[in-house]
This record gives C-alpha cells, structure tokens and sequence, in this order.
C-alpha cells in the first residue's frame, strides 16, 4: 500500500473506475434514513486517499473532554434539567419585534418536543466538556419557519460559537441564498456548522454546503465510530440508528435519524477543539478524515476509538 | 399620578379620573400595538331629512332597527364596532384579534349592511313613507390599537379617516374601498374602479374602488402547489420522445396511457403538456365521465369549446367547401352556439370533420389532443378515435389516452397493429420514490428536524408505491397514528372520509351528487334548500386546502380524484340523495328554462342525470312504488332528443344507451314506449347484435300491453330475417298471423295499430325483398312510409325514403321517376353524407341505363368521394359495381372488369363470400364481352359448379349458396358462351333456363338483360322468330324502366332478327 496514491486493494485501484466522489447520486437507502451507509452489511468501500503523517485520533482528541469549546445547539430547545445534559450555559428563543422580525432573547431552558434535548444529550455523552448553548428555533414541536432558523444561525455565528450543530434543515428554496451566505461567514469566522443530512432522499439546505461538516447515518450501534463518507455531499456517517438519547422528563428514549448522528460529530469537533482550538474549518474537517474509522484503519490505526 | 387613560393629572385618593371617568388604579395599564386592520366606515344617508319628517317615535324605532342591521353585520364577520358617532358607525376588523382575510370580511360586513339596510328600508317604506340607505367606506393598514385594561380598545392612525373620507365619497348603497383593500380582496370580490378621490385633508387624490353588486363565482384560496412529480422520468422522456417523433417526422402518434386509479396518469400527462411552450404546440383536452352516460361526443365538444370554437367555427364558415362541410358537422357536436345542422351529421361525417380538423391545425404546428378517463368512453368515440389514428397519418397530432386498465378489458385490441401507436403502463413507484413523494408531501413546514419520522416511512412502505395512497394515508395516520388500514382504496377513502370534520365532509357528500364537477351557484342554492349554506364558502376552502377538491377554470370546483368523488357519494342515506337529486333535477330545470350561458345542452343533460339517479335510488327504496319523479317527462324528453340525435347520426350503441335511459323515465303505458322500443332494437340491429336487439323487445316492467307484445312480435321478425335467424317462409307465416292478430284486436290500419302496421309493411317488404319481388317490396315500403308520415315520425320516414330510392335500382318503378325521388333525397341529406351515398350512387346507376352517362359519371364521382372521405366499407363496394355497369354500358369492358374483381375482393376481405360471389358473376361476364371465352367459360363453370354444389365454402346450412340474381347471371353468361363455342342447343337450354328464372323476379333490366342474351343465342341458332319475340320483349322491359339505352341495343336486335 503506498502511502499517497491509490486504495488499499479493490476495483478503485484499477484506476479505470469512476472516482466515488464522481459518481452519481445514490438513490437507495436499504433500512436506514437517507444519504446513511449500512456498514454492517455493506463491505467497507476502498477509495485512493493522501494522509498527514502525524494526524491520528489520539492526537485529534486524546485526552479532550470538550472543556474550552462552545457550542450551540439550534433547535427545539433543551431541557436544562435533564441528568443528561452537562453544562447548559445559556437559553435563548426567538421572539418578535417591534418591526415584526424575529430577535434572539433568553428563555428558560425548556424543551417541548423533546428533539433539542436528545441532540444536547449527546454531545454531553460525547464532550461533558463543552459549554452548551440552546438556541430555540423550531417552534413549533419539530418544526419552524426559515425566517426564524435564518435569525438563530445569524444570532450563533456572531456570538462566535465553536460548533453549531443543526440536526434540521429546510427545502425552501427562498432561504438558500441566505443560508448559503451565512455558511461561508461561519467558515470564515472559524464557526463550524455541523449539519445533518435529509432522513429522506430529498433536496434542502443547509447541509449539503460544502461550508458545513454535513453527518448522516451509519447502522453501528458504537457511538464513538464515525466513517469518512468518499462520496459526497454527506462528509461523514456516525451512529443514527435506535440512538439512546435524553427525553424531557428526565426519560431515555431509543430514536433513530439522521439528525442523531449529527451531534456525535459536533461533539467530537468540541473535543478537537478543546484540545486544537486555533484550528480553522477546513482543517478540522481534515482532521476528522485523517482519525475516520474507513481512514485511519488503512494507515495501520486501530479504530477511529479514543 | 396621571390617568393611564387620558394622562389627565389626578389628585391623591380618587377613585375615577375626573377628567375621563377611567377608574384610578387598576392593575395594567392600557397595552399599545400597532397592527394591520380594516376600517370599516358605515353612515346612513340623509339621517337630518329623515329626523325632520318622522316623529321621533317611530324615527327612534326605526334607527334602533338601523344599529341592530349595522351591528350584527360588523359582528357576523367577525369585526368589532369601535365606536358610534351620531348615525355613523366605525368598525374594526383585525383588532384586538387579527384574521388572514380581515379586509375581505369588512368588505362583507358593508355589503350585508347594505343588503339588509335596504330590506329595512323596503319595510319601512310601506310603513312610514321614508326610505333608508347607508354609504360606507373601507380602509386597511397600519393603527395603533389601544386595548383598555377593561378590554375596550381604540384604534388611531390614517385608515381610520381614509375610510371615513371613502365613507362621505361614497354615494348612496355604494362601498368604496382603498388601493390596498381593493389589492387583498380583488379575488373574491367584483370591483369598479372610480375616478381617484379628491379626500378632504389628502394632498394627493386617493385611488378608489367601488364594490360591484355582482358576487364573483367563490374564489377561495389558489390550489395549494402540487407535490414535486416523483419517479416519473422515464415516463416523461417517453411521452417527450413520441412528440418529437410526432414533430419531427410530421407523424401522428397514439400513446395511451395506462394504470391504477391514483397512480398518477393525469398528473403525468398534465405535467408533460406544461413542459411544452404554448406557443408551439395546440393542446386540446376532453374528459370522458361516466355521468350522462350515452353522450358519445361530450369530451369533443369540451376540446373544442374551450378551444375558441367560435372564432374558428366561423372562420371555417367563411372558408367554404371542406371547411364549411367540417365545421357544420362539428358545430352538430358543440351543440349549443349557433351553425348547428338541423340534420344531425352522422359519425362518419364526425370523424371525417376531426380528420379534418386535426390535419388543418396540423399544419400550423404539433397538435395534442387529451382524452382524460378513456374508461368511461362510449363505444363510438373509441371507433373514432381508433378511426383518427388510422386514416391521419402524416400530421403531427400526438393523441394521448388517460385511462384506467379497463380500457383494455372493454376493447383488448386498443391501440394494436398501428405502428404509431404505443401504450406507457404508469407503474407504481419505488420504494425509495415512494419515500421521496412522502418526504414532499408530508413537510408542509418550512424548517423541520431530521428526526425519522415512523410516519412517512410507514406509508412509504405501505402505500404500494400509488400517490394517491400515499396522500390518503399520511393524512389518515398523521390524524389517527394507531389506525390499521389495508392498503385498498376502499378502506383509504372511507377512512379519510370519516375523519374529516362533521362539516367537511357532508359538504362533500352533498356536493357528490352534483357530480364529479360541481359550481358554486348548484351547490350553495343545494345547501340553502336543506338550510346549511352558513360558512360553506369557507368550508369548501377548507376542503380546496386539503386537496380533496380543487378549483377548476370557470369558478367550479372538482373532485381532485374520481374515486373520492365516488366513494363520497355512496356515504349519505339513498333517501338523503333521492331528495338531492330532486332538488338539483329542479334547479336544473329552472336553468334550461332560463338557458343561459350557452350550457344549454350540459344542463339539460344534468337535469336527465339527476331525475334519473332519483329514480334509481327510489327504485331501490322503494320498489313497489311506480310513481315517477316529477320531472321525468321533461328529463325523457331530453333522453329521446339526444338518443334520436345519435340514432340519426348512426352511433348505435350511444343511441341506444340514451333511449335505453328514456324508456326507465316513460311511464309504462305511456304511448312513447313502443316507438323507444323499436328504435332500440334498431340500433343493436344496426350493430348485428341479435341477443340484445330481442332483448330490447321484451316488454318493459308494469302492466303488459298487447299492443307492445304484437309490434313487438313483429320487429323480433324483423330483427330475425334480417340477421338470418329464420327463414324468409318461416317469417312469412308469422307476418301472417301478425297482421291478423291485429285486426282481430281491433288494431286495423289508420288507427291504434298504425305503429305496428307501418313495421308490419316493413317486415313484408323485406320479405319481398328477399325474393327479388321488388315492386312489391316498394308498395310495401310506399305504406309503411304513409303511416310513418301520419304518425309524423321523421325518423321512420326518412328510413322508409333511403330505402324506396335504393330500391329503385331494382324495382319496377321508371327511371325517370326514380330519379326524381333521388334529387329530393339528395338534398334532404346535404348534410349526412353517409345518407347521401346510397342516394348518390342509385342516381349513378339509374342515369346510366337511362343512357345519361355524364350524370352518372359525376353522381359516382361524388360517392367516391365522400366514401374515401369517410371510410364506408360498404358503399364502396357499390361503387365497384357502379362503375363496372357505366363503364361496360361506354363499352369499356376491361376497366369494368377490374372493377368488379375489385368489388369482389372487398366482399371477401369483409367476410361476405356469398355476396361476392355476384361480383364473380360480372367480372366473367366482362371477360366474355372482351372476346376471353376460354376464361369465360372457366369463371362461369366454376359458379355454377358452387351453385348446384351442397353449400358453400363455408359449409353453410341448406342456404342456397348462390343467390336468384346470380343464379341467372350466370345461366344468361353461359348461354352466350355455348353460343359463341357453337353448342347451340345447350346455349338455348341455358338461355332459355336465364329468361324463365329472371321472370320470377321484377327486375326489369335484369329480365331485358336476359332476353337480349336470348335473342343473340336465337338468331346464332338461326331461330329467327324466337329472336325477334325476345328482342321485343326485352325492348319492352326496358322501356317500361325507362332505360331508354339498354332498348337501344333491343331495337338493334330486333332489326337484325328481321332481316
């Protein structure tokens, strides 16, 4: 196996196939939400990979509990009693104002639809580190409008948050200019997105940026495995399926989405980033390749485990 | 301290604002908001006149009454009054409580205020001798309401004197509105735009717009956006494929589209079609439905009237010729406007015009016509669209076909062995389309989280890849998550159905049995009779929302889906929908009296519809009771004018499914009943279907009548001889006991009998007919059509002429005659070119042997025509014969020949060998005329050989298997060839056999045929005075038709007899 050229083994080394980056989308997703991988059952795929010598998980995060990362969960809200959420420093919800617009206020950390909650579960579970900031954009149970999405992400990124994590998207094409700028302003104000990918084979925003670090689902029930995804516009795939995740009330739930998968890799890039906090987006997305389960492995890693 | 209300200043220890009375100290001050409102401004005009000529006691009665009308309208809508000032009120509507529609409900408000002040006014009138009026005023935009700690609130900012301004602008009973108003209520409401406004306190002049007193057809809320068409690719790149084909190659393309109910076929063809531009291409589209069953061309008529007929009728008018002869058949079809034909065009001519039609528009650009639900076609349309695809082949015309799979059960060959035609099977959808469509349709939010959701996978996986399951069950489910339904379209709908709010869902069940497509006028004036009209506008929004119906051009509405539609009908008691259709049969009877709109012919066939399925239902309630609805007479009539239209037109099976549907609706004795029966059993006489034409003749449920069971009796003879169930001798007998069955009952001619008299002479003709006694026949014919005319039944007596003109080819009568009896009929059927035929070809053969060749040069000229124009089969094989004669009468005798091999080939590849076997006859007789006797001889041994042989090819039964006519052709040839071959004696016997057998006909030409061959044998035999007397008498039998040429020849053969 060289080290910069070529797969391991298997028909992407022949060189006459077609590039996983380069093929055409996928259109069928057995058993798990769309855009996953059923790496249970799906022979890992080989694909031609460069590596940085000295990146390894235990260099990423060994050691990092998330401690000095900040990080925003937009969504349904969190229940700040719940025993599964750690350090749930702020709550804030949207509120109208005199012009009619949608403003962020603080407000009690509750959460009515459970869904906020689970994700801020989560990240707990993966860095009881980082300090958590529920912004309340979906008011409606699971659901809420993109005016109010568009003024929760704007509100996040100039608070200068380390990771937001955004298990929700919208299909409305009105909202994908905006969106998309506030994607890049993020990237460039060193504020990661990360953003899961539709449950359903269908088009919406803002995960499919290539700004954003977007997660669907594997079907691996061990929540520290994550796989590099080398056929786009999904970056990654972590544990989605029947994910134990924190209910209000105090309960435990098992759920399954693609949007459960999302805050296990916005809790790992808190730990990255308590560990590595200068680096930028675009390194971290590199950073979270080279220490991927399917990445790491073939350079003569273990697991992509801590 | 200063009060919260007015900020006066208040002094230690007071209770209540001195200045304003609010009380001091309570808990909240008064809340600000600013808002978006109408302001509603309403004043009564000329208050000051009427104070000064009423007494202040009635003057008090009467504005009590005026407040009470001004308040509960303010209130029905849902506004509040803000305050009253004098005899003016100011209303709010979008405070302290907002609706979406809060301008359109002040606009209401007003308009019930003037409605209703005005019925005041007419009540008082009568009382007091004063009248009342109210002007108002409406404005909409932003104010600061102010809610007062008791509740009460206020409303400042500029709409509040705008609508006061509009208010004083306004004339008595108007309501002027502002720019803005007008722009949020222009969708529901009629507006008139006014010369802007020069408003007191207003720099510029305002726009205004003054409320119309006409209602707009209900225009609620547009169609929400249809899901993202899913899983469809590959059927639009099909569809797209055949149109360029259709395009590119200047080719006509049949594609029928095929699949389950809900699958999805009218959206992919809708949604093909919107790809196209419209500039490029002319969509014409026609929906079949099963409601007014019988009315072949409705979906035609829709094409082209929503097509701009008019214009195009009127342009093909001026055009003259072809485009005329279309468009008067045509306009036979659209019905309504004017240019109709009296004499309905038949179907050929329809398909003839559509031909037509397509090819002109054809050449202009690609041409696209939809059939929607070709399911629910009537058998004639089938034919004629199958008869568009085969003669139209280089026009660029894309048929497209929507229908369910039981097109393929009703005719399995749809569509086969046309090399343009093609059929797409819309298949159900993937799994993982299915999830996409649920996907689409299941996020109506604008943002969600990406939980899965069990729902949507749920019916993805369980809606059998249908979108219209799918719909159905996310909606069932997502109301009631634990319901269990099988995936069968029955148990989705009922579900969906009962889950609909009370009010929902009766509106639907009410509007069902208006049809599959209702207007908002039939079903509120529905509503109003069983008193449930309050809030339907905006149930029916409701429902629009849902997409169980959607709005459709013209203000109507359909039922989004036909099943709903079905299964929503079958939900109400029978006696609930017994009544409905009874009061619809009403309503339409009231809109055929009024005839407007041009839908004439659409409501009278509602009006059939609906006392029909009033009738049906009563039947099954109630089948003892024989009473029928009140407007069946009405409702018959309509059946009979349409069925007696299609009988014209000769779309049997259309024709005999509307009298089929008329004679449910005529009383059992009443007098209509027989001539619906016979006509009936004309029609699947017409189609050879014997079952069903003696079907038709058993006599209807009540009390039977001899007179039916005897008319009856004869046209079950008629239908039987006809279609050969019985033989002539067999039929001969029970005409006999028919006739004096009816004169023992009383039933003599020229009175209650006539009816069965005038078939019973039918029946005798066609007896004479069959033993070639053609006079006969035709004195037969000549009574049955004086009967006909005194029972003033234009159908018989047309009928009756069409066949005494053919006859006369035969028959006895003069030439000269004859011919005049054809120019009458020639220009009765202008119109009916399949009519005009028959007439035009007996002229052709009547004026040839009358020696006028050029008539009937140009009489066949025209019949071909026409046949090539409009496919007739069978008229085409006259032709043959017609041509074979005026060819061999100008001594052509090798075109004559071809001619009849052509006629006989025709025959054959039609299934009639015995018929073709007279064409085989002819043609040897034409090879003996060009001197071939060896293949002469051949050709005629071998007809002869068939002809003593024991049936024919076939192996037919005891029926002779050569007929009289042929018989003697054949023995008259062989004569004349034993002659030439110089076996005179047997050419006597064969000569001699040829005369006697032609006598026991009255064809008169074929007898002087016989006797001319006779002479010519004679005189080669030497028997000079056997020629001379068969000379004379075929001179004499030509001269009594009238064939002055054929007695040319006679004359010829007496003067050589002579010598």
């Amino acid at each position: 196996m060289t080290q910069e050229q070529g797969g391991p083994s298997g028909a992407s080394g022949t060189g006459e196939s077609i590039p996983p980056w380069r093929r055409p989308p996928r259109h069928h997703f057995p058993g798990i939400p769309a855009w996953g991988a059923p790496t249970t059952s799906l022979r890992e795929e080989d694909f031609a990979m460069s590596w940085l010598a000295d990146v390894t998980p235990e260099w990423a995060w060994g050691g990092s509990d998330g401690s000095g990362a900040r990080v925003a969960v937009l969504d349904s809200g969190v229940d700040g009693s719940h025993p599964m959420i750690s350090k749930l420093e702020r709550s804030v919800g949207l509120v109208v104002d005199d012009h009619g617009e949608f403003t962020v206020a603080d407000c009690d950390p509750t959460d009515t639809a459970g869904h906020g909650t689970a994700c801020a579960g989560i990240i707990s579970s993966i860095a009881p580190g980082a300090r958590l900031t529920s912004v309340r954009v979906l008011t409606n149970g699971k659901h809420g409008t993109g005016a109010g999405l568009i003024a929760g992400l704007r509100w996040a990124i100039d608070e200068g948050y380390d990771v937001i994590n955004m298990s929700l998207s919208t299909g409305r094409p009105q909202f994908l200019l905006t969106l998309h700028e506030l994607a890049d302003r993020a990237y460039f104000r060193r504020c990661v997105l990360v953003a899961s990918a539709h449950n359903m084979p269908v088009l919406s925003f803002p995960w499919p940026f290539a700004s954003v670090i977007s997660v669907a689902s594997h079907d691996e029930p061990d929540p520290e495995v994550y796989y590099y995804n080398p056929a786009p516009p999904v970056d990654f795939y972590a544990h989605g399926m029947r994910v134990e995740v924190a209910w209000p009330g105090g309960k435990r739930i098992r759920s399954t989405g693609n949007s459960f998968a999302t805050p296990h890799i916005a809790g790992i890039c808190a730990r990255i980033l308590g560990k590595h906090p200068d680096l930028t987006p675009f390194q971290l997305k590199s950073v979270l390749y080279q220490a991927a389960g399917n990445v790491y492995r073939h350079r003569g890693g273990d697991d992509a485990s801590t | 301290m200063t009060c919260a209300t007015c900020h006066a200043p208040l002094g230690d220890n007071v209770r209540f604002c001195p200045m304003c009375g609010s009380p001091v100290g309570a808990p909240a001050a008064a809340r600000e908001a600013r808002k978006n409102v109408a302001i509603l401004f309403m004043d009564l005009v000329g208050s000051t006149a009427l104070a000064e000529s009423l007494d202040p006691e009635p003057l008090r009665q009467i504005m009590d009454r005026y407040f009470t009308v001004a308040s509960s309208s303010i209130l029905d809508h849902g506004g509040a009054v803000e305050k009253f000032i004098g005899d003016a009120v100011m209303a709010v509507f979008g405070a302290p409580v907002s609706h979406e529609d809060d301008a359109l409900r002040a606009v209401r408000a007003a308009r019930q205020a003037v409605a209703q002040v005005s019925e005041l006014s007419a009540g008082v009138l009568a009382t007091h001798k004063v009248t009342l009026e109210v002007r108002c005023g409406v404005c909409s935009g932003e104010v600061i309401a102010i809610t007062m700690p008791d509740g009460s609130f206020r409303v400042l900012g500029d709409p509040a004197n705008t609508a006061a301004r509009l208010q004083t602008a306004a004339e008595a009973g108007q309501i002027l509105v502002d720019a803005t108003t007008a722009s949020m209520v222009r969708a529901s409401v009629a507006l008139e735009p006014v010369a802007p406004l020069q408003l007191k306190g207003k720099a510029q002049p305002v726009p205004a717009w003054r409320v119309a007193e006409r209602e707009l057809p209900l225009q609620p809320a547009a169609n929400p956006a249809a899901a993202p068409l899913i899983g469809r690719d590959d059927d639009l790149a099909e569809l797209a494929s055949a149109f360029r084909r259709v395009t590119k190659r200047n080719q006509l393309c049949l594609v029928t589209v095929l699949g389950a109910p809900g699958i999805g076929k009218s959206r992919l063809v809708r949604d093909f079609v919107s790809t196209l531009r419209p500039a490029e291409v002319c969509v014409l589209s026609g929906r079949c439905s099963p409601y007014g069953r019988g009315i072949t061309y409705k979906p035609l008529a829709e094409m082209l009237s929503a097509n701009g007929w008019e214009q195009l009728a009127a342009s093909m008018q001026a055009e003259g010729g072809e485009a005329q002869r279309a468009a008067v058949s045509l306009a036979g079809v659209v019905g309504d406007g004017a240019g109709a034909p009296a004499e309905a065009a038949g179907i050929e001519e329809i398909s003839w015009a559509v031909r037509y039609l397509l090819g002109q528009l054809g050449k202009k650009g690609p041409v696209i016509m939809v059939w929607e639900d070709l399911h629910w076609a009537e058998s004639t349309l089938l034919d004629m669209i199958d008869d568009v695809v085969s003669w139209l082949t280089d026009v660029p015309v894309l048929l497209l076909c929507v229908s369910r799979m039981e097109l393929l059960d009703i005719r399995p060959t749809w569509g086969g062995g046309k090399p343009c035609a093609m059929a797409l099977e819309v298949s159900p959808l993937s799994r993982t389309e299915s999830a996409e469509l649920v996907a689409a349709i299941g996020i109506r939010e604008e943002v969600s989280a990406h939980q899965a959701e069990a729902l949507c996978e749920r019916v993805a996986a369980e809606c059998e890849g249908n979108p219209l399951f799918a719909e159905l069950m996310l909606d069932v489910y997502t109301e009631t998550p634990a319901a269990k339904l099988p995936p069968t379209i029955t148990a989705l709908l009922t579900a969906r159905l009962d889950q609909l709010p009370h009010d929902e869902r009766h509106l639907l069940e009410v509007a069902s049995a208006i049809g599959r497509d209702f207007s908002w006028p039939v079903l509120s004036a529905l509503l109003a009779a069983d008193d449930d009209l309050a809030g339907a506008a905006e149930i029916v929004d409701r429902l629009v929302k849902r997409r169980i119906i959607s709005r459709i051009g013209g203000g109507g509405f359909r039922f989004a889906q036909a099943l709903v539609w079905e299964r929503a009908y079958g939900l109400s008691p029978k006696s609930t929908r017994e009544r409905w259709h009874l009061l619809l049969a009403g309503q339409m009877a009231d809109l055929v009296a009024q005839n407007r709109n041009g839908s004439l012919s659409e409501d009278q066939s509602a009006l059939a519809y609906h006392v029909e399925a009033a009738r049906l239902l009563q039947r099954e309630l109630r089948p003892g009771d024989g009473q029928l609805p009140a407007l069946a007479p009405q409702a018959a009539e309509i059946l009979i004018g349409e069925g007696t239209k299609a009988l014209r037109r000769r779309d049997f099976p259309g024709a005999a499914t509307l009298l089929g549907r008329a004679r449910a609706l005529v009383p059992p004795d009443d007098e209509r009943q027989v001539p619906l029966m016979l006509y009936i059993s004309d029609c699947w006489l017409g189609l050879s279907d014997a079952p069903a034409a003696l079907a038709a003749l058993s006599t209807p449920p009540g009390q039977a009548e001899d007179r039916h069971e005897v008319v009856g009796e004869i046209q079950r003879c008629i239908v039987e001889l006809t279609l050969g169930l019985a033989s002539a001798d067999e039929v001969t007998a029970r005409a006999d006991e028919l006739a004096q069955a009816l004169t023992d009952t009383g039933q003599g001619e020229g009175g209650a009998g006539d009816r069965a008299w005038c078939r019973l002479h039918q029946l005798r003709a066609y007896l004479h007919i069959a033993a070639e006694a053609f006079a006969n026949a035709e004195t037969q014919f000549r009574l049955a059509l004086e009967l006909a005319r005194s029972l003033q039944d234009s159908y018989e007596t047309d009928r009756l002429l069409c066949a005494i003109c053919e006859l006369a080819q035969w028959g006895p009568t003069p030439v000269r005659e004859s011919l005049k009896l054809c120019a009458e009929m020639s220009e009765r059927f202008a119109t009916n070119r399949v009519l005009l035929v028959p007439v035009l070809l007996t002229t052709a053969r009547l004026a040839a042997v009358a020696g006028d060749l050029s008539i009937a040069k140009s009489a066949l000229a025209a019949a071909m025509e026409y046949t090539d124009d409009l496919h007739l089969d069978l008229a085409e094989v006259v032709i043959t014969e017609v041509s074979g004669l005026v060819d061999a009468l100008a001594g052509d005798h090798q075109r004559a020949q071809a001619s009849y091999r052509r006629g006989q080939a025709l025959l054959l590849q039609l299934g009639r060998p015995r018929d073709a076997l007279a064409f085989d006859a002819y043609a040897a007789r034409e090879l003996f005329e060009q001197g071939d006797l060896a293949a002469a001889d051949l050709a005629a041994r071998r007809l002869a050989d068939g002809a003593s042989g024991a049936g024919g090819a076939g192996g037919a039964s005891g029926a002779d298997p050569i007929d009289l006519r042929t018989e003697v052709v054949v023995h008259a040839l062989r004569g004349r060839i034993a002659a030439a071959m110089g076996e005179l004696g047997l050419a006597m016997d064969f000569s001699q056999t040829a005369t006697a057998r032609s006598d026991e006909t009255d064809d008169l030409c074929l007898q002087g045929d016989c006797y001319t061959d006779l002479a010519i044998v004679a005189l080669a035999a030497d028997r000079q005075s056997t020629a001379a007397q068969a000379a004379a008498t075929a001179l004499h039998r030509y001269l009594a038709k009238g064939a002055s040429r054929l007695a040319e020849r006679s004359q010829k053969l007496i003067a050589d007899a002579g010598r």
